[in-house]
């Protein structure tokens, strides 16, 4: 199902590239080598969530490909489709594929290798080699093209979106032993929180991009009450839920305050964004780690707004204009704390969008999607994954409006990052619980 | 803390996710300045590159150095914000608070300036005392009675020989200078006489027995006097047959060089009378009533059924009385003038013969309207449950959207409506619609958009379903939001075909759900356990082409434009050439689920809406979701079931009356179970107050008058939910969550984080924050009067029942009454602060949070 990945090109590649912007911040902070100590036995995924369905159409295009050219593409949405002229090419293998044009940061480091795409991800239920073995009755995820549900199976990795926890959570519970202290929680969402979040014997805090904030009831007498009062659900569930978030959340924020007291300043420059604000607090957290005692954390950041269903192409704009210089001054903050190979970077959406475009000039839910992951253990400058026959009706198409059938599951993308990230291979079955159906739990894009 | 967030808010336009790291912590804080006079000020700065700070007041003048200088005058409000903004980081800062007073009064001297130890009276000389002065032995306040600008009496119990320091201050002042007051042993070096009672209200001719004591044992050898009336020897006080002018008389007793005095206040041995009390009947809850008669006197003192008011003279004719009333009933009301009482009078406790019983009334008003108010919860017990219903259904909408501003003000605007207007159904119905049928601001912008929208939910939320689902599809606001608007039919190479967005998520979302639904709600599964779909992609791509060929009305006169901007107009109109005649077949499995070809636009939409309206997932799908609105997270299926079948058929044949629905969602002996205080509990029930109802309820409970300048918008926000600015059309939260630690339902907790809970914990404690007065303010939009609570709240447990009866329905577990009312015990910052105290921690915990 791999791409193969071709190293030498890429080396080869990047010697024309090496005066990006990017690059020359990298040096920049390597000479700095502000935070040499950093702890060796430490990691961090940050999953960043683009809520609506993100149109992967538009976001990796083929450019000249052994399966097809730009002209496939544009063929088959040329109401939507993204002129050649405005493409960022890159390499992959001996295929040209093109970016979107707001995504330079996220071109810059994949030509460093420091960041891949993985194409075609999406729920399933079973490999689907294609539309024919689709007709012929492979069973499919529940309530494919729904918002909710695929946004709780992405979350999940469950396809029969029975879950109360999430994939991220339990690969917190699985890795928890790292963990010299149980002070602070492993995973923490700055926007929305999600299923993701969700473990089975661990919870996640929400830190905003403002900070965490204690209880102030104001005298020793009234929180002497409260405390007993935290205590007290007089039998009924959601009262103590209740109790339990906001407990977690006044302890949470007593350590991660005392904590960040001590935190050193950021010297890398975030743009004043909501995702930048996000992917800010996640740095600052990963930079007091020691302090809380976690060898490990999981983070959950979120864009909202990728529902494109009309004016696609200045909506999508937008969006990466916000994610874009986010995502690459998130990438230059792990390199000034040192912790630039411990620190993985991964997109996920609920969905894709077709391949044609609808008369109001958008595009309306799908399945398989392309995806980035970023960060110094990246095998780089590669495309993972299989990627489609762009044709609506063709091969890969679920239903002739160009609903790509995946050609990697969310199983296997989860449980590439979980293993990576320290889950055994023994465990692997026991958060991605039907990751037996495919051939192959590891998608290569980690080593 | 709130002061911080809001302060970041404002400079980046409510975006919570704005919010830099580092932060500043501003001292001193809540320090009293005198008006005019100087505070330094301090900037503590973490985790930013430079502690250079820029400093802002908002009232007064502070220099670059931080030297804060108050303005002559004591503002309104009292306080002045300081706010420190970091130089390197404009997102960052932080806030101090400081009391303005005014300058205190001058104190000349003390008259006598040498008193006995004991209970003794002096008086204050000096300028500038005002009505409600108060004199102090050093911090504690002692009995003051104001003579006039240049003199205060002040009567004080002190045994201790030796200086004690005496100031002064007037309202809201800062202290006067000390003066001493040397307290005596009065002759005798260790003597210290007592004489009780101390005070006491006496009929004419009546007898009063006094007992002294020295050094706290009986004084049996005391000499006795009396300033009127007379009394033996051994302290028996017989009052003068008339009422003396003053009327009242100073007992004193004098042993063995001590002294001690009494005052008694000498009344008519004719009984008062009470003729009027009003209002009639009492309201439950607290109550302030006016009580006329005749023969009051100052001390005179009101009782109920046994219980004392708290009392207030106001004329020999006219008292007033506060207390609280706990249940439906005849009390009766005496007033004493000591030991002359009046003949009981016969007052009426809520309405008689209450169809419902108060607790339950209350309880309703949680699920049918933002909380409970007294008044409320009194028409609720007049009429029953079912006439409620009808009365809310049959009057007329009074919230309205209507306001000036194009842009912000409506989530303001939402809790005015909540917590002041009486159409409160119609509004807690149109809520739900709203979280349901959702619109958002994020994609339509402006006011005039929103406002017409929810104005039709209002109007219809006692209308027929297919009335709403028709009236919501052809909005504009809607057309727009879900890309309806401007739908084109297919291009002739079948190379783009019409948008998708309605048509999913109409049936998604406003009608049947994914799945097919058993009459219960619950979802039909297949063989593998997986749920039964209630439509695929090619029912969604064939309703698409139903929702072709519509676009904005056109101004009067004006002709329709096919592409048109947004504009609000009425409903949508037709557009036939961007229409699809073709025919459709939307539910393959239904008899009546295709649309023939070559029918009207308006009739092709019509029959769609008419196939989803009739589908049988509609009837559990839209009842559940009421439910989980109004009563619970996890109605049982049979709950469902009852509700749907008020869906199906209102009793007389029409299908989809809402009125219906709502009557049976919040009639049926499932809503109704905990109304009975000893059901069992149900350990699945009840549903977390989201932030507006949190909000609203919580106002109303203690009687708020709020208006549209209220800042609560800002604090939705940070709650999770920014009113009318929903993040997708999947509202701010699913009803179908699951609290995973818990494993039951709870859709609101997916907006209850570890930060929006201590959040909201500590929004309770800045609203009910006042340093002093009775009446809280949260900005220029809330005002909260809380005497009559602070005057229950000399007996902790009162005051915890009123509470009680006003924000837990009368319903509070013991286990936490016990709780509070000992934390209400503890606290030792007085009335107004016990009151505060016991609605923190009522109103903050879970268990207030959680209606049930």
């Amino acid at each position: 199902m791999l791409i193969k990945s071709r190293r030498e090109f890429l080396k080869a590649g990047l010697k024309s590239v090496s005066a990006l912007g990017a690059a020359g911040a990298l040096s920049h902070f390597g000479e700095m080598n502000a935070y040499a100590a950093a702890n060796p036995n430490y990691k961090a995924l940050v999953c960043v969530f683009l809520l609506g369905g993100n149109d992967g159409h538009n976001t990796v295009i083929p450019v000249t490909t052994t399966k097809q050219n730009y002209s496939q593409y544009y063929g088959s949405r040329p109401s939507i489709a993204l002129p050649q002229s405005q493409l960022l090419t890159i390499p992959a293998g001996s295929d040209v594929y093109g970016l979107h044009p707001r995504l330079a940061g996220v071109r810059s480091l994949y030509l460093q290798n420091k960041a891949a795409v993985v194409a075609n991800v999406g729920m399933l239920a079973q490999p689907i080699a294609n539309r024919t073995a689709l007709l012929a009755g492979a069973k499919v995820p529940v309530a494919l093209y729904s918002h909710s549900d695929q946004t709780s199976q992405w979350q999940s990795s469950v396809y029969t979106g029975i879950s109360s926890s999430g994939w991220g959570g339990r690969v917190a519970d699985a890795v928890a032993g790292l963990n010299t202290s149980s002070q602070f929680p492993e995973v923490v969402f700055t926007g929305a929180g999600g299923l993701f979040c969700a473990g089975v014997s661990t919870a996640p805090t929400s830190v905003p991009p403002g900070g965490a904030i204690g209880l102030n009831y104001g005298s020793l007498t009234r929180n002497s009450a409260a405390q007993q009062l935290l205590t007290f659900d007089n039998g009924l569930k959601l009262v103590q839920a209740a109790n339990g978030i906001l407990t977690r959340g006044n302890s949470n924020a007593a350590a991660l305050n005392a904590a960040l007291a001590t935190a050193p300043t950021l010297q890398t420059a975030f743009p004043s964004t909501g995702t930048a604000n996000q992917l800010k607090m996640v740095a600052r957290l990963i930079s007091i780690q020691s302090q809380l005692g976690l060898n490990r954390q999981i983070f959950f950041v979120t864009l909202g707004g990728f529902d494109t269903h009309g004016t696609e192409v200045s909506m999508q704009d937008g969006l990466f204009a916000e994610l874009d210089p986010a995502l690459t001054a998130f990438y230059n903050a792990t390199v000034e704390l040192g912790v630039s190979q411990q620190v993985t970077t991964f997109t996920c959406s609920e969905f894709g969008r077709t391949l044609m475009a609808n008369t109001g000039g958008g595009t309306d839910h799908a399945w398989g999607s392309n995806h980035f992951v970023i960060g110094g253990a990246v095998a780089g400058g590669a495309m993972y994954g299989a990627f489609p026959l762009l044709a609506n009706g063709g091969q890969d198409d679920a239903n002739g409006r160009g609903a790509m059938i995946p050609g990697a599951s969310v199983d296997q993308y989860g449980a590439t990052l979980a293993q990576w990230f320290g889950v055994p291979q023994a465990n692997v079955a026991s958060i991605f619980p039907n990751i037996g159906a495919f051939s192959s739990s590891n998608l290569g894009f980690l080593g | 803390m709130r002061l911080v967030l809001r302060g970041a808010l404002a400079v980046c336009l409510g975006a919570i996710s704005a919010l830099a790291a580092g932060s500043i912590t501003v001292t001193p804080t809540n320090e009293s300045v005198v008006a005019g006079g100087a505070k330094q000020m301090t900037a503590t700065v973490s985790g930013l590159a430079s502690n250079a700070v820029m400093w802002s007041a908002s009232v007064g003048m502070i220099d670059a150095n931080g030297l804060y200088t108050a303005p002559p005058t004591v503002p309104a409000g009292n306080t002045a914000t300081v706010t420190a903004v970091s130089a390197v980081d404009s997102t960052v800062m932080g806030t101090a608070t400081l009391n303005i007073r005014e300058a205190g009064p001058t104190v000349t001297n003390l008259s006598p300036s040498s008193v006995p130890a004991g209970t003794f009276t002096f008086y204050v000389n000096g300028s500038g005392f005002k009505n409600g002065a108060t004199v102090y032995n050093v911090v504690t306040p002692l009995a003051t009675t104001f003579v006039s600008s240049t003199q205060l009496k002040a009567t004080a119990t002190i045994y201790t020989v030796g200086n004690v320091y005496i100031r002064v201050t007037n309202p809201n002042s800062m202290y006067s200078s000390i003066l001493a007051l040397q307290v005596t042993s009065g002759g005798s070096s260790s003597n210290s006489m007592a004489v009780q009672p101390s005070t006491s209200v006496l009929p004419t001719g009546a007898t009063q027995q006094f007992v002294a004591t020295l050094n706290g044992a009986p004084a049996t050898s005391a000499t006795w006097s009396a300033t009127a009336g007379s009394i033996t020897p051994a302290g028996l006080f017989t009052a003068p047959a008339s009422v003396p002018t003053p009327s009242t008389v100073t007992v004193t007793a004098s042993a063995s060089g001590a002294s001690a005095s009494a005052t008694i206040n000498i009344v008519s041995s004719t009984p008062p009378t009470i003729t009027q009390v009003s209002p009639a009947p009492l309201p439950i809850g607290i109550f302030n009533i006016g009580i006329t008669g005749t023969g009051f006197v100052s001390g005179t003192q009101a009782t109920l059924n046994g219980s004392v008011l708290a009392t207030t003279y106001v004329s020999p004719t006219q008292l007033t009385a506060s207390g609280l009333a706990s249940q439906n009933g005849q009390l009766n009301l005496v007033v004493s003038n000591g030991l002359i009482s009046s003949a009981p009078y016969a007052v009426q406790a809520g309405v008689a013969n209450p169809l419902v019983s108060a607790t339950a009334a209350r309880r309703f008003l949680q699920q049918a309207a933002f909380g409970p108010t007294s008044g409320d919860a009194q028409r609720v017990q007049q009429i029953g449950f079912s006439a409620w219903v009808d009365e809310q259904a049959a009057a007329q909408a009074v919230s309205n959207y209507q306001m000036p501003s194009n842009q912000g003000g409506l989530p303001q605007r939402f809790l005015t409506n909540a917590t002041m207007n009486a159409d409160q159904l119609r509004q807690k119905v149109a809520f739900a619609y709203s979280q349901i049928f959702v619109t958002s601001l994020v994609k339509l912008i402006w006011n005039g958009d929103m406002i017409p929208y929810q104005q039709l939910l209002l109007n219809d939320a006692f209308a027929n379903y297919r009335t709403l689902l028709a009236d919501v599809t052809l909005s504009p606001s809607m057309g727009y939001y879900l890309d309806m608007a401007n739908n084109a039919k297919a291009n002739a190479a079948g190379t783009q075909l019409p948008n998708e967005n309605y048509a999913r998520e109409v049936l998604q979302l406003f009608s049947i759900g994914t799945a097919l639904l058993n009459p219960d709600g619950t979802v039909q599964r297949d063989s593998q356990g997986l749920p039964v779909p209630s439509y695929d992609q090619k029912t969604v791509t064939e309703l698409a082409r139903v929702f072709t060929g519509w676009t904005y009305a056109p101004p009067p006169g004006g002709s329709v434009v096919w592409g048109a901007y947004i504009r609000q107009n009425g409903p949508m109109v037709p557009y036939i050439p961007q229409h699809d005649f073709g025919g459709k077949t939307l539910f393959p499995y239904l008899a009546n689920g295709s649309i023939a070809s070559g029918l009207g636009v308006q009739q092709d939409l019509d029959a769609a809406l008419d196939i989803i309206f009739n589908h049988p997932n509609t009837a559990p799908f839209i009842s559940k979701l009421m439910i989980q609105h109004l009563v619970k997270s996890n109605p049982t299926p049979g709950y469902v079931q009852r509700v749907a079948q008020a869906f199906a058929d209102n009793g007389q044949g029409v299908r989809g009356d809402m009125t219906a629905v709502v009557k049976a969602v919040l009639l049926d002996p499932e809503a109704r179970a905990n109304d009975s205080l000893s059901a069992a509990i149900d350990p699945a029930d009840g549903h977390l107050q989201e932030p507006a109802l949190f909000l609203a309820g919580l106002f109303r409970a203690v009687g708020a008058q709020v208006n549209d300048q209220n800042y609560n918008s800002y604090d939705l926000a940070n709650m999770g939910q920014d009113l009318f600015s929903s993040p997708s059309v999947f509202n701010y939260w699913s009803p179908s969550y699951v609290v995973g630690s818990v494993g039951v339902t709870g859709g609101e907790f997916q907006i209850y984080s570890p930060f929006t809970s201590v959040y909201r914990v500590n929004l309770v404690g800045s609203v009910f924050s006042a340093y002093s007065g009775n009446v809280q303010t949260y900005g220029p939009g809330f005002s909260a009067d809380l005497s009559a609570l602070v005057g229950l709240a000399g007996t902790p447990s009162t005051l915890v029942d009123a509470l009680d009866l006003a924000l837990t329905a009368g319903r509070m577990p013991s286990q936490m009454k016990q709780i509070v009312t000992t934390a209400v015990q503890n606290e030792t910052g007085g009335n107004l602060r016990r009151v505060q105290t016991a609605i923190i921690l009522i109103a903050t915990s879970s268990y207030y949070n959680v209606w049930n």
